[in-house]
């Protein structure tokens, strides 16, 4: 599965890329963080809640950057999984930032291979949530980087 | 271990559920809350059963119109003589959900609870301008159905508020309806597309009102006020019919699952809102 989405934020895209590896301040925008730790410059430990009506997952994983290109692009994957739906999660994604002229754009392009009973759901109620997340992650990021 | 809590009436079910806030989940037939648990995509600490609580599976012709308690069984829906004399529409879509087992069990407060975008009532329900009646630990207060799906799995019913009525508002005698099932992979399968009509006519045959609601191929049941306001004032011709249903077609931004892609889908809504609409018209 592909999620793609893109958010615009009006602060100068060296600002944003910094703001991006400041891990403990970039969880508090993550919706649905329950912890965040950094491991070495390149992996990065956390958990995650997501909740879609009344069904509760916390997705516990790993991302590793494999590729940082500052202030630009970066890559990298995702492992996680959940253990009361035994589902698990493995990604890779990239990310761009761009400047343009309203701010820097911020793009991200997700390929998601989820297992489990989670994965059962089809990929338009995961679409929607990611799209979700996302509205309400670059909301938080603006809050942060507007002011 | 699961606490299994049988309250006697919505206020004590309200209690219970505000006490016990997130660790609680309600349940009434348990068709689909007992499939959550057992995929493990719940995991509640306490159930709600609402099974003892009487006085709510009623269905009344009142003169503001239908009202139906929430845990009035789907079976019974498509059988009452009250609802077939309302509204014939109505209770064909609820002989068209799942199977008889389920139909048996399932309560209508319990599927416009759940949420799920594939299911039958919700588009009917939407078309016919329903109301959920919801109570609180507090307070009773209602919502129009058009606002109570808010998204998948998702309603407007706050953590604490139970759905304890749904009402249908009187239906003058010129107006009819349909309800349009399209099913892609058994004949007793989830809706691939559901559409919901609703019109009335003046003694001309010309459409006074229009409702078009299209369930299961998009997240929550869906009209189009522009679409359906092509249609006042003039006779549903077939070239009219097919002037709406392309706005449906179109505008409408369907999602891709096992029961079909979003094209398909795009495809059989045009379809669908066709011969619902057709069946209104023609079907005195």
């Amino acid at each position: 599965m592909q999620i793609k989405d893109s958010f615009v934020i009006n602060a100068p895209q060296e600002k944003v890329w910094e703001f991006l590896f400041d891990i403990p301040k970039l969880g508090q925008c993550v919706p649905g963080i329950e912890s965040v730790e950094v491991v070495d410059d390149k992996t990065y430990r956390g958990k995650l809640v997501v909740k879609v009506g009344p069904i509760r997952s916390e997705f516990g994983g790993t991302v590793t950057l494999t590729e940082v290109d500052a202030p630009n692009r970066i890559a990298g994957t995702v492992e996680g999984d959940d253990k009361s739906s035994a589902s698990s999660v493995k990604a890779t994604f990239t990310g761009t930032l761009t400047t343009v002229a309203g701010g820097t754009e911020a793009a991200f392009q997700v390929d998601a291979n989820l297992r489990g009973r989670l994965a059962q759901f089809g990929g338009p109620v995961i679409a929607a949530t990611a799209k979700k997340l996302t509205a309400e992650f670059a909301k938080n990021l603006r809050a942060q980087l507007e002011s | 271990m699961i606490k299994f809590l049988e309250p006697t009436d919505f206020s004590e079910a309200t209690s219970l559920l505000d006490q016990y806030a997130e660790e609680a989940k309600v349940i009434a037939g348990g068709t689909s809350v007992v499939m959550m648990l057992q995929q493990k995509l719940i995991a509640p600490s306490v159930l709600i059963s609402l099974g003892r609580v009487s006085n709510f599976d009623f269905i009344r012709h009142e003169k503001d119109g239908l009202h139906i308690g929430a845990l009035t069984k789907l079976r019974d829906l498509e059988l009452s003589e009250v609802v077939k004399k309302f509204c014939p529409a109505l209770a064909h879509t609820f002989s068209v959900v799942a199977n008889i087992r389920v139909r048996n069990q399932a309560t209508i407060g319990g599927n416009l609870s759940a949420a799920d975008y594939a299911a039958d009532p919700p588009a009917m329900l939407t078309a016919l301008d329903a109301r959920a009646q919801v109570q609180g630990p507090n307070e009773k207060r209602e919502i129009p159905l058009s606002e109570f799906f808010l998204g998948f799995y998702t309603t407007a019913l706050e953590p604490n508020e139970i759905l304890t009525e749904v009402i249908i508002p009187a239906l003058p005698s010129s107006a009819r309806a349909a309800y349009h099932k399209y099913t892609s992979i058994s004949a007793e399968g989830r809706p691939c597309v559901a559409v919901g009509a609703f019109a009335d006519f003046d003694p001309d045959g010309k459409c006074l009102d229009l409702r078009i609601a299209v369930g299961a191929a998009v997240e929550t049941p869906q009209r189009l006020m522009e679409a359906e306001a092509m249609a006042h004032g003039h006779a549903l011709t077939d070239e009219l019919i097919a002037a709406i249903a392309e706005q449906y077609a179109q505008a409408l931004d369907p999602l891709t699952d096992v029961r079909g892609s979003a094209w398909y889908r795009r495809e059989m809504i045009r379809v669908f809102v066709k011969r619902a609409l057709q069946e209104v018209r023609d079907d005195r």
